[in-house]
C-alpha cells in the first residue's frame, strides 16, 4: 500500500504467543542509521504510523508494530498480565526481523511497553523517545483514569455500542475528520472484546490488556536498568507531565522535553514538529 | 480472533498484499495425500470467515482461505476490479505466492461465481470445485439488488452510518442463528460470535475513495459489480472439474439450483435443509461431511 508516497511494507512475525502484525517503510536493510521501531497508543495499532512513515523513513529502516491483541495481531492463547510480556513480544517481532539492535518511539501506552523493553532487554536498543509516559499505579485517581480510556464496549443488539466507539474517538466532534474517525473505530473494534478474559480484565475485555500490566507495573524500579540514550516527551499543558522529572531523573543516561501544547502530546496534532523532534534526537 | 493453529500471511502480489490464512499439514513427513482445498469468500467477507469452519475441514488436507483484493486485510487494487476474471487472477495469484498448484475449490455464497470463473479459467489447476448458492446475477433487477445490500454508508456525525451497516449485518445473523438452534448445532453456544467479525468486515470496506466506478456503491460494490456484469451460463460451461452444486432446500436463489447443474459439464446437485439460502454456519457438521465426502472421491478414482 502506498501512502504519501512512500511503499509500506506488511507482514506477521510468528511468535511463540500468535502472529504479531507489523508495517515496515525505508530500506530492508540497514544503511548507516538503526532501524526506528514504533509503538502504538491504545486501541490502535501499527497503522497509527501510517501517515508518518514517510518522514521517518527516509534514511532508515522503520517498523511499526501492533502490540498482541490489537489489530490484526493475535491475542496470546493465555492472556498477558505484565509489560514485562509485552516486552518480550516486542522482541519477538525484532528477532523475526533480523533486527539486532533498533532506535525507538513510543506513545501513551506503547510507552508503557517501551520501559519495559529497554529495561529488561538493554542490548537491544540504542536511542529511544518516550512520549507521554504515566505510572497511573502510583496516584490515587491514576487507575480510575486509566479505566475511562480503555474499557469494553459489550455488543448491542440496536448496534449502540458502535454509536458509543464512535463518540469515544470524536466522531461527533464539530470539525471531526470522519474518514480518520472511522479508521480508528476499525481498530478498535479489532480489540473491542471479552471473550475469554472476563474474570481477568474484568469490564475492560482484551482493550485491558496491557493497562492491566500498567497498573501493577514498578516503573521507579526499572527506570534506572536502561542504558539507552532517552528523550522524555510530555506536552507543556498535559496532565501526565506531574511525573516528568521523575521518568528524567530515574534513567541514567535521559533528557526531557516539553514541547507546546494544550494537554497529552498527540503525533497527529502536528506531524512535521513530531518528526523533527524524534528525528534531530536520534541524529544528535 | 482466528482459530488457534490457523496461520497467516500477507503475499506480496502485483496487484499488492493478498491475506492468507491457512490450517492443516503443508510439507514434510506429513505431507498430504489430498489436493489443498481453497475456500473462497462472500462479500464483504473475507478470509477470516472460514476461521471456525476450518478446523472442520482441516484433518488430512491443507485449507487454505484468501481475502480477495479490496476485502480482508488484502490491499485494495491500484486500479479497481471490474471482472470476475482478475479476481480470478488474483486467487491464482495467491496460490503461486503459496507455493500451490492444484487446488479443490469451495465457494461461498457469492464467492461460488468467483470459484466457478476460477474453475473456468484454469482449468489444469482445478482439481474439483463446490458450490454453495451460486446463482446468475447479470440481470438489471438482480444488478440492483446485490447494489442494495452492498452499498457505500458515507460517515456522518451522528454515526448513523453505523447503525446502517449494522441493522444490514444483523439481519442477515439473525436467520443464521435461527436456524442453527434449530438443528442443535455444536456452535450454537458461539452464536453471536460472527457478528462482530462481519460488522467489522463489512466496515473494513466501506470506503468510496478511488471507487468512483463502482458508483454510489463504493468498494463495497465491487466484486458484486463484477458479478451483476457476469456471462455465467456461458462461463459455467467451460468448467471441467467434477462439480457439486449446493442450494438449501428453501433457499430463494435455489430456483437456479437446475440450471448450473445442467449446463456445468460433470456436475451434481445437492439440496441441504436450511431456512432461506443455505449457510455453511446453520449446520457446519452436516455441511463439512458433505463437501469431505465430495472432495475425497478424488482419491477413491
Amino acid at each position: 500500500m502506498t501512502t504519501s508516497g512512500v511503499q509500506v511494507r506488511r507482514g506477521f512475525v510468528l511468535g511463540p504467543d500468535g502472529h504479531i502484525e507489523y508495517r515496515e517503510a525505508g530500506p530492508r536493510q540497514e544503511r548507516g542509521r538503526p532501524p526506528l521501531l514504533l509503538l502504538h497508543a491504545l486501541p490502535q495499532s501499527s497503522r497509527m504510523y501510517l501517515n508518518h512513515m514517510e518522514r521517518l523513513s527516509r534514511e532508515r529502516r522503520v517498523v511499526a508494530w501492533t502490540m498482541p491483541a490489537c489489530g490484526d495481531s493475535d491475542r496470546p492463547p493465555e492472556p498477558y498480565t505484565t509489560l514485562d510480556q509485552f516486552a518480550q513480544a516486542a522482541v519477538w517481532l525484532l528477532d523475526g526481523l533480523g533486527i539486532d539492535r533498533t532506535d525507538l518511539f513510543a506513545t501513551h501506552t506503547g510507552s508503557a511497553v517501551a520501559i519495559a523493553l529497554a529495561a529488561n532487554h538493554p542490548g537491544r536498543l540504542g536511542s529511544i523517545v518516550v512520549q507521554e509516559p504515566y505510572s497511573y499505579g502510583a496516584t490515587e485517581n491514576g487507575p480510575a483514569r486509566l479505566h475511562r480510556a480503555h474499557h469494553y464496549f459489550p455488543l448491542r443488539a440496536d448496534g449502540g455500542h458502535l454509536l458509543e466507539i464512535w463518540r469515544r474517538h470524536g466522531g461527533e466532534n464539530p470539525g471531526a475528520d470522519l474518514y480518520r474517525v472511522m479508521e480508528t473505530v476499525v481498530e478498535h473494534l479489532k480489540i473491542n472484546s471479552d471473550e475469554g478474559v472476563q474474570e481477568l480484565y474484568g469490564d475492560t475485555g482484551w482493550e485491558g490488556s496491557a493497562p492491566y500490566g500498567m497498573l501493577r507495573y514498578d516503573y521507579w524500579a526499572a527506570l534506572p536498568r536502561i542504558e539507552a540514550r532517552a528523550l522524555i516527551l510530555h506536552g507543556s499543558g498535559s496532565p501526565l507531565g506531574e511525573q516528568h522529572d521523575r521518568f528524567v531523573d530515574g534513567i541514567p543516561n535521559a533528557t526531557g522535553m516539553r514541547p507546546e501544547s494544550p494537554s497529552l502530546l498527540n503525533i497527529n496534532d502536528d506531524p512535521e514538529r513530531f518528526a523533527r523532534i524524534v528525528l534531530d534526537f536520534l541524529d544528535g | 480472533m482466528p482459530e488457534q493453529g490457523i496461520r497467516r500471511r500477507l503475499l506480496e502480489s502485483a496487484d499488492g498484499y493478498i491475506e492468507s490464512r491457512e490450517l492443516g499439514p503443508t510439507a514434510g513427513a506429513r505431507a498430504p495425500e489430498a489436493e489443498p482445498l481453497l475456500l473462497v469468500h462472500s462479500t464483504p467477507g473475507a478470509a477470516q470467515s472460514f476461521d471456525s469452519l476450518m478446523p472442520l475441514l482441516a484433518g488430512e488436507r491443507r485449507v487454505v482461505a484468501l481475502s480477495s483484493p479490496g476485502y480482508g486485510a488484502s490491499d485494495r487494487p491500484p486500479e479497481p476490479y471490474t471482472a470476475l476474471g482478475q479476481y480470478a487472477r488474483a486467487l491464482a495469484r495467491g496460490l503461486d505466492g503459496l507455493g500451490i498448484d492444484r487446488v479443490s475449490l469451495f465457494g461461498a455464497q457469492t464467492g461460488s461465481l468467483l470459484a466457478a470463473e476460477f474453475a473456468a479459467a484454469y482449468p489444469a489447476r482445478t482439481v474439483r470445485l463446490a458450490l454453495e448458492e451460486p446463482f446468475h446475477w447479470g440481470t438489471p433487477a438482480r444488478r440492483e439488488a446485490l447494489l442494495r445490500t452492498h452499498s457505500y454508508e458515507p460517515p456522518r456525525p451522528d454515526g448513523s452510518h453505523l447503525l446502517a451497516l449494522w441493522r444490514r449485518t444483523w439481519r442477515h445473523h439473525e436467520r443464521q442463528r435461527a436456524q442453527r438452534r434449530r438443528n442443535g448445532s455444536a456452535l450454537a453456544d458461539r452464536d453471536l460470535e460472527p457478528v462482530p467479525e462481519s460488522i467489522l468486515q463489512t466496515l473494513r470496506v466501506n470506503s468510496a475513495a478511488g471507487a468512483e466506478v463502482y458508483g454510489g456503491a463504493g468498494w463495497l460494490g465491487a466484486a458484486p459489480y463484477a458479478m451483476g456484469r457476469y456471462d455465467t451460463w456461458a462461463r459455467v460451461a467451460a468448467i471441467r472439474a467434477p462439480t457439486l452444486v449446493i442450494h438449501g432446500t428453501t433457499s430463494q436463489l435455489g430456483r437456479a439450483h437446475e440450471r448450473f447443474v445442467e449446463v456445468i459439464p460433470d456436475a451434481r446437485g445437492l439440496r441441504l435443509p436450511s431456512d432461506g439460502n443455505f449457510l455453511p454456519n446453520q449446520a457446519p457438521e452436516l455441511f463439512a461431511s458433505e463437501l469431505l465426502a465430495f472432495l475425497d472421491e478424488e482419491r477413491r478414482g
